[in-house]
């Protein structure tokens, strides 16, 4: 495992053309990628999108009518489960109910045909990982959920396999267990250099673990990114909608004295700045956390105003989620950061407020689900 | 404004707690059902040779049954035609339990439904059919031991295989299917999953089905009556012949022992499906 770091931009896990149909319904489509090694891969999309079969398909328990899938630059498409070099933690846990935790993880490594002192110093030094130790002499129903988790990721990762593939495995957590775990995921994926593929259907945790980030939609993917560029830069409406909420401004392009502007009915016409993508087949939209909102107009360059009136509050402590509708009875959702003590007061106060924001904030977006193979 | 009397009318037919009558009901009917059989078990000690009045405890009969050859003789092939046919039945039931539970094949309901055929056939014709059977095949007729009992254990396999595919069939259903994706994940050949998995989540089943097939592969008469010949009677055929000639406290004692079994049996069988029920 030494020329891990040697061949960090090699891909570990390359897919081709990948395609798998349950009865007449899609599941997978056409998927291409490339996952490289050390990555934190996540797979995120819908329920229903395909993403635990694409997972299953890279782990051999479901097998592909057309496409290739190489691990570690080996063809593994035909192999069955057992000897393709990934290991997985599932959304069940799928501990042995029979067996103590010492034996769930002997379980692989017997397989694996190493000494009797070896499989025990690996048991040992795998449960200290995951602080699992003290309870290597329990049965699965004696362990709460977590606890199982954490057997679960044991019994993988001893395996020391090229990937670890983990579907939706904080999903029946509750969310302080998942948010403490999510952190503990990632730093064991650090320490370990093993390439994690993750599925999820949960932004925060994608967004807040991830390297990179696949977006899925009815068995296709939509876009594949780091974190960041598919929050701030989205190319897909998909991705715009799934990811966080987003305020589309309707309106058309249009070419004015050489100079493609964005016509819209609240705004008028916007200048884009750097506007790359096809502008005919695009729509322009802003999150609403880049909206401020003001008591008065803002006369700053590239800064857009516009009038409203707070028609929705939803209170979650340290933020605001709030619907605006503007003076041209048009919705757009704004969160506003409680930042003093008076925040809301002052804001109830008023009767209408402005909201401002800034023209480099504005995304642009394809209009249509383009599928890219 | 409900009246008392109501009230006390507005019981459910369930709650059996709370009506007196059907409490001597159920005493009467547990006596109706169990004084035969306890009468059978007394009378087995009794010191007479009429089975009418108590003269005195004795284990005289238990001796004579016991010095009686053809008795233990054909106590003896019970035992082995029941141990024989369980032995193959499990392995049978077991095979026929996996091949359902994991695979999924043309007319596969309509083979789970034939497996019922055995049991709800009646045994009369189910006797009579193995009669012709056997000798449509010119099936051999064996003197030795234990080759004469050839005909009684396939018979017998033949009613209690089913028994034994359905109790696993029915614990397979519960084994969860992502254990075995996760053991192949984890490397494991399907040897070893059937060695480390399977085999430890179906052994209670296992015991208690192979028990079941003991049982009534050992109180079976009617098959058994119409493929046995002369030279291998079972008990319950021999203690049918000898009630013809009177019934003396020696078909007691017979009975009693055959019973003893068949109890120690199924107290075995309730203890392990016990703890089948506590390892889910």
């Amino acid at each position: 495992m030494t020329n891990k770091e040697n061949t960090i931009s090699s891909p570990c896990i390359s897919i081709n053309n990948l395609t798998k149909h349950f009865g007449n319904s899609v599941a997978v489509k056409n998927v291409s990628l490339d996952i490289y090694k050390n990555e934190f891969f996540a797979i995120l999309g819908p329920s229903g999108c395909g993403k635990t079969t694409l997972l299953r398909l890279i782990a051999g328990l479901e097998v592909q009518e057309t496409g290739e899938i190489y691990i570690s630059n080996r063809d593994y498409s035909n192999s069955p489960p057992n000897i393709r070099p990934v290991n997985m933690v599932f959304q069940s846990y799928a501990l042995f109910p029979h067996m103590t935790v010492r034996k769930n993880i002997e379980f692989g490594l017997k397989i694996d045909g190493l000494s009797k002192q070896i499989i025990k110093d690996k048991i040992i030094e795998v449960l200290h990982l995951v602080k699992m130790y003290d309870h290597i002499d329990k049965y699965p129903n004696q362990l709460s959920g977590g606890q199982k988790q954490r057997v679960a990721l044991a019994r993988a990762i001893t395996k020391n396999p090229d990937v670890i593939l983990l579907d939706e495995p904080l999903s029946a957590l509750d969310a302080n267990l998942r948010r403490e775990m999510q952190v503990e995921l990632s730093n064991l994926q650090k320490s370990l250099g093993i390439t994690f593929v993750l599925v999820t259907h949960d932004q925060d945790e994608a967004l807040s673990i991830a390297s990179r980030i696949a977006v899925m939609n009815e068995g296709r993917i939509v876009e594949i990114s780091t974190p960041d560029e598919i929050y701030e830069t989205p190319n897909d409406i998909f991705t715009a909608n799934f990811i966080g909420k987003i305020n589309i401004l309707e309106g058309n392009f249009k070419k004015i004295d050489d100079v493609v502007v964005y016509e819209t009915q609240d705004f008028g016409p916007i200048d884009i700045p750097n506007n790359k993508n096809n502008p005919n087949s695009s729509v322009i939209g802003i999150r609403p956390e880049k909206i401020s909102i003001r008591k008065n107009y803002s006369k700053k360059k590239n800064d857009l105003s516009v009038k409203g009136k707070i028609i929705e509050w939803n209170y979650y402590g340290n933020i605001n989620y709030l619907i605006v509708k503007t003076s041209n009875n048009r919705d757009l959702y704004v969160h506003m950061q409680n930042k003093t003590k008076s925040s809301i007061k002052d804001l109830k106060k008023e009767p209408f407020i402005w909201l401002t924001f800034n023209v480099k904030d504005l995304m642009i977006i394809k209009k249509n689900t383009t599928q890219r193979t | 404004m409900i009246s008392k009397k109501q009230l006390i009318l507005r019981r459910g037919p369930l709650e059996y707690s709370r009506i007196k009558w059907l409490k001597y009901f159920t005493v009467l009917f547990f006596i109706i059902l169990y004084a035969p059989i306890i009468n059978l078990i007394i009378f087995s000690f009794n010191d007479s040779k009429l089975n009418i009045v108590w003269r005195g405890f004795t284990l005289k009969y238990y001796l004579k049954a016991f010095q009686n050859e053809t008795l233990i003789l054909s106590f003896i092939n019970s035992l082995s035609i029941a141990f024989v046919s369980t032995i193959i039945s499990t392995i049978i039931g077991v095979l026929a339990a996996i091949c359902l539970w994991k695979f999924n094949f043309k007319l596969k309901n309509y083979y789970e439904l034939s497996l019922l055929v055995p049991i709800i056939i009646p045994e009369i014709c189910m006797g009579v059919a193995m009669l012709i059977f056997f000798n449509s095949v010119n099936w051999p007729t064996f003197i030795n031991w234990p080759l004469n009992l050839s005909e009684i254990i396939i018979a017998h396999i033949s009613f209690s295989f089913p028994f034994v595919v359905i109790i696993i069939r029915a614990r397979l259903g519960n084994l969860n299917k992502v254990l075995i994706e996760a053991s192949k994940d984890l490397g494991a050949t399907e040897w070893t999953i059937l060695k480390y998995i399977i085999f430890p989540f179906i052994k209670p089943a296992l015991i208690a089905s192979s028990l079941l097939a003991f049982i009534i592969s050992l109180d079976d008469f009617i098959i058994t009556f119409f493929t046995s010949g002369p030279n291998n009677i079972t008990l319950p055929v021999k203690i049918y012949s000898m009630v013809r000639f009177g019934v003396s406290p020696e078909i007691n004692a017979a009975s009693t022992i055959l019973i003893m079994v068949v109890i120690i049996s199924t107290i075995l069988i309730v203890n392990f499906l016990k703890y089948e029920n506590n390892s889910k």
